[in-house]
């Protein structure tokens, strides 16, 4: 199952404004299970617009994206329900602004499981679940969602969706606007959901420290074209990482320049500062 | 919704964009009234002539004010058949019996079929749909096979096709007067057009210079809300909602979940945009110098005499 | 006599609680500082009281010798410019040269003084191809440097940044960075409001604020040899200087590459 891309390719209609960018012969599987994948490229490579085909937001122009058995292609199939493939691929916009609007976290988070005919006790009960699985307690049920913080509100709105309970779970640019203290704690909270879930869990992102530390297999678009599909280790050994318009993690850059500098045999392939204090103290000793 | 082109501007040469745009609003409105004033068809007729001189001398494509034209067809015709059936002056015309029988049920079904067809794979719709419209006619005046289940007398007098065709043909023309205007005219420029012809306005109270900014900074804003728009429904629609399925409570609900981030998000907006344009040192109704001028050619001079000259015509007639 | 002059200012919305407590701060003219803190510790709110745009509980702030008031607002704002974090919501104008024009047409600059202005400062933040565009056909980072020559071409010698870059990708940040520091070098006073340590890092002198009061306010390098400022404050150094900090301080080898991060961090 999971989602299949067979040679997808999108352009947006012309005369339109221009919302989405365009994407090229991407071909790609996605397991329903298990994955934390990071997706990184370049603004405007596409990455927003591959998200959107997951859950059928957008239709491919051509090629078809199969999503959970239903095949997505340009012509609109009145077999299939799209709207009950988002309960299947989950995706959470960048801004909570677009997604909140009752006057309660818990109406909230309930909207999107009762859009689905679930009954109003249940969506309760599920509004529950999903706010402790996203790190908020009981205190925040009854409060108004535009009195949160903003890290408060993102959680919320990644709340409403995991309402939902999809197997898959999309998230464009979460950590954007907070600081590293709620970046880190933020991810830890995406591989926490994905160990106790099995759930796949894909993050848009532009944090290359991120994506090293987290993530166990990085999609990578350049200009609307997949340039890479491997673990994070593969792409960061690789040494043209600026054509893609990308820059390494932090560790691998410090790293890389003490042992230019230095000239010993350092490992600069670590994903954390403690990691990297490690070797260069092992490097230097010796 | 992602198709709307603000305003109808298009870049273009000719003397329409050379005019200054106060002088085109002036003269789509006298224009107005002139051809209001007209009584006759063949008054019209001649209007409808010198008009289509004029903008071919103005290197209007008509094909673009034809286009322009179109989200209004729907209204020329219904205006058009309410004259022919209801006027009944005049000689009488065309006198038919319409028979709604079971054979022509039949075929009206199945050359509806063909019309939907054909516009599927058709890109000329109106015509199509007039060709239709008129075998309808034929199917129930000539299938009276079976079993009939009612009739009527069909009439067109002579009063009423010449009132409907008038009817039509001066609304023709007044569109296109304010196709041209809105086709040759930059938005910004009809914007300061019409602050400058409202300053008298300022007797009352009402301060052209605000009401300009107003419109301006809205039109700036247009791509930037539908933007949002977008990214809303489509937030909301990854949770459910999308707009098509659903009971009316939940239908009302999906459109709440819509329009209260766009009021929070324009508030904020609004203040954002207010603390900005304050601290560059704005204060309304205070005076501002601009980088854009509009200033009065021999062009305007000549296109105001036309317009003037245009206008006594149209009171000779009602006149003389 | 400072050039900017802060004296026990205090703002509250409500009357219960103290956005900004008694903050004391002067600024030098040519001085570049990085204003720091969590969010909800104030700093935007400084940035907006300086400009007048809100009224202070208490307190008194001086530009330029100029006193602050209902009645000097008008000629404090000629001197100071801001560029807020949401690049749409502060672009007026229909096109770039109409935005550009803005803050010249509310002074009543001559016309044919502004669209020379126009087109020096377009040129100056390498957007003079995009005079005709609509916002709507630019990027976030574009519409921030439109942001800039717009304030520029009023001849301001202050700007204030408040969170200028945190709504930009990375790339678009570290290009709007290179136009700070080209001001920086013109000699445009600057005051940066930011929570990204590395970006308040290319100032001279960093403010530290923490639940509406100054928690620290001194030089770079001295507050950097005091890591635990940061901390305290929930802002964390960059990697280079968080490895430096955590390298054992034992060794001689392990100091040579701590001054070597050091440097490292300062060359970027």
């Amino acid at each position: 199952m999971g989602i299949q891309f067979r040679e997808v390719s999108y352009r947006y209609p012309s005369g339109s404004i221009n919302f989405y960018q365009a994407i090229s012969n991407i071909n790609l599987t996605i397991n329903e299970k298990d994955e934390f994948i990071a997706l990184v490229g370049h603004t405007g490579s596409g990455k927003s617009t591959l998200a959107q085909h997951m859950n059928a937001l957008i239709f491919p122009t051509l090629g078809e994206v199969e999503i959970f058995g239903s095949v997505v292609s340009k012509k609109r199939n009145k077999k299939i329900k799209y709207n009950d493939l988002r309960k299947h691929v989950g995706l959470v916009f960048q801004f909570p602004e677009y997604q909140l609007f009752e006057e309660t976290v818990e109406k909230d988070i309930m909207f999107g499981p009762m859009n689905f005919k679930v009954k109003h006790d249940e969506a309760e009960a599920l509004a529950k679940k999903a706010l402790f699985l996203v790190g908020l307690d009981e205190s925040y049920l009854k409060r108004n969602p535009f009195n949160l913080s903003g890290g408060e509100k993102k959680r919320v709105s990644i709340a409403g969706i995991l309402a939902l309970d999809p197997d898959i779970l999309v998230l464009d640019e979460p950590t954007s606007g907070l600081d590293p203290a709620g970046k880190k704690q933020l991810m830890e909270l995406f591989t926490s959901i994905q160990k106790n879930t099995g759930k796949t869990i894909i993050v848009i992102t532009h944090d290359m420290d991120l994506v090293y530390e987290f993530a166990s297999r990085v999609i990578v678009l350049n200009s609307g074209e997949l340039v890479f599909d491997g673990t994070p280790e593969k792409l960061f050994h690789r040494d043209d990482l600026k054509n893609y318009s990308l820059d390494y993690p932090e560790t691998i850059q410090v790293l890389r320049a003490v042992k230019t500098h230095f000239g010993k045999d350092i490992n600069i392939y670590k994903k954390t500062m403690t990691e990297a204090v490690l070797e260069i103290e092992r490097a230097m000793k010796l | 919704m992602k198709n709307i082109v603000i305003g109808q501007y298009v870049p273009g040469t000719g003397f329409f964009y050379r005019l200054d745009p106060r002088t085109k609003i002036i003269a789509v409105i006298i224009l107005m009234v002139s051809i209001f004033l007209l009584k006759t068809i063949n008054q019209l007729l001649i209007a409808l002539v010198i008009a289509l001189i004029v903008l071919l001398a103005g290197r209007i494509s008509i094909a673009r004010v034809f286009k322009g034209l179109k989200p209004l067809f729907v209204l020329l015709i219904f205006t058009f058949f309410f004259q022919i059936f209801f006027n009944k002056e005049g000689t009488l015309l065309l006198d038919n019996t319409l028979t709604l029988s079971i054979s022509s049920i039949a075929t009206i079904i199945v050359w509806t079929i063909i019309w939907r067809l054909l516009v599927k794979f058709n890109k000329f719709k109106f015509l199509i749909l007039l060709v239709y419209i008129v075998g309808i006619y034929f199917i129930l005046r000539f299938l009276t096979y079976g079993y009939s289940f009612t009739t009527f007398k069909f009439m067109i007098y002579q009063k009423g096709l010449e009132m409907s065709l008038f009817v039509v043909i001066r609304l023709l023309i007044i569109i296109t007067f304010s196709t041209v205007l809105t086709l040759t005219t930059k938005p910004t420029d009809l914007t300061q057009g019409l602050e400058k012809l409202m300053r008298p306005l300022k007797i009352v109270g009402i301060r052209s210079e605000d009401f300009a900014l107003i419109i301006s900074i809205s039109l700036r804003f247009i791509p930037t809300i539908l933007d949002e728009a977008n990214k809303i429904m489509s937030a909301q629609a990854s949770r459910g909602s999308d707009f098509i399925e659903g009971k009316l409570k939940d239908k009302v609900k999906q459109v709440i979940s819509l329009l209260v981030p766009m009021f929070i998000i324009a508030f904020k907006r609004s203040e954002e945009l207010a603390d900005a344009m304050e601290s560059r040192n704005f204060v309304p109704g205070k005076p501002r110098t601009r980088i854009h001028d509009l200033a009065f050619g021999g062009l305007d001079i000549v296109t105001s005499l036309f317009i003037v000259i245009c206008l006594t015509a149209s009171i000779l007639t009602r006149v003389l | 006599m400072s050039y900017i002059d802060i004296k026990d200012l205090s703002f509250t919305y409500t009357g219960k609680r103290m956005i900004l407590k008694d903050i004391s701060l002067s600024v030098e003219k040519g001085e570049w500082i990085a204003i720091l803190g969590h969010n909800g510790s104030g700093k935007s709110t400084l940035a907006k009281t300086i400009l007048g745009l809100l009224e202070p509980a208490s307190g008194t702030i001086e530009i330029d010798s100029i006193l602050l008031k209902e009645d000097t607002t008008y000629d404090i704002r000629k001197k100071i410019g801001i560029v807020f974090q949401n690049p749409d919501n502060q672009f007026v104008g229909v096109t770039v040269k109409d935005d550009i024009a803005f803050g010249m047409e509310n002074l009543c600059f001559p016309q044919k003084e502004m669209l020379e202005k126009i087109n020096f400062y377009a040129e100056k933040v390498g957007m003079s191809d995009f005079l005709d565009k609509e916002p709507s056909q630019l990027s976030g980072g574009q519409k921030q440097r439109v942001a800039i020559a717009g304030i520029l071409a009023m001849q301001t010698e202050i700007m204030i940044f408040d969170e200028a870059t945190s709504m930009l990708d990375p790339f678009a940040r570290e290009d709007l960075m290179k136009y700070i520091k080209e001001l920086h070098r013109e000699g445009i006073t600057i005051i940066m409001i930011t929570h990204d340590i590395e970006e308040a890092l290319l100032a001279d002198r960093l403010v530290i604020l923490k639940d509406g009061m100054i928690f620290k306010n001194g030089l770079k390098e001295d507050l950097l040899a005091h890591p635990e400022i940061f901390e305290n404050s929930f802002l964390e150094l960059p990697m280079a200087l968080r490895i430096a900090n955590h390298l054992f301080a034992g060794s001689e080898e392990l100091k040579a590459v701590k001054d070597f991060l050091w440097e490292y961090n300062l060359g970027k």
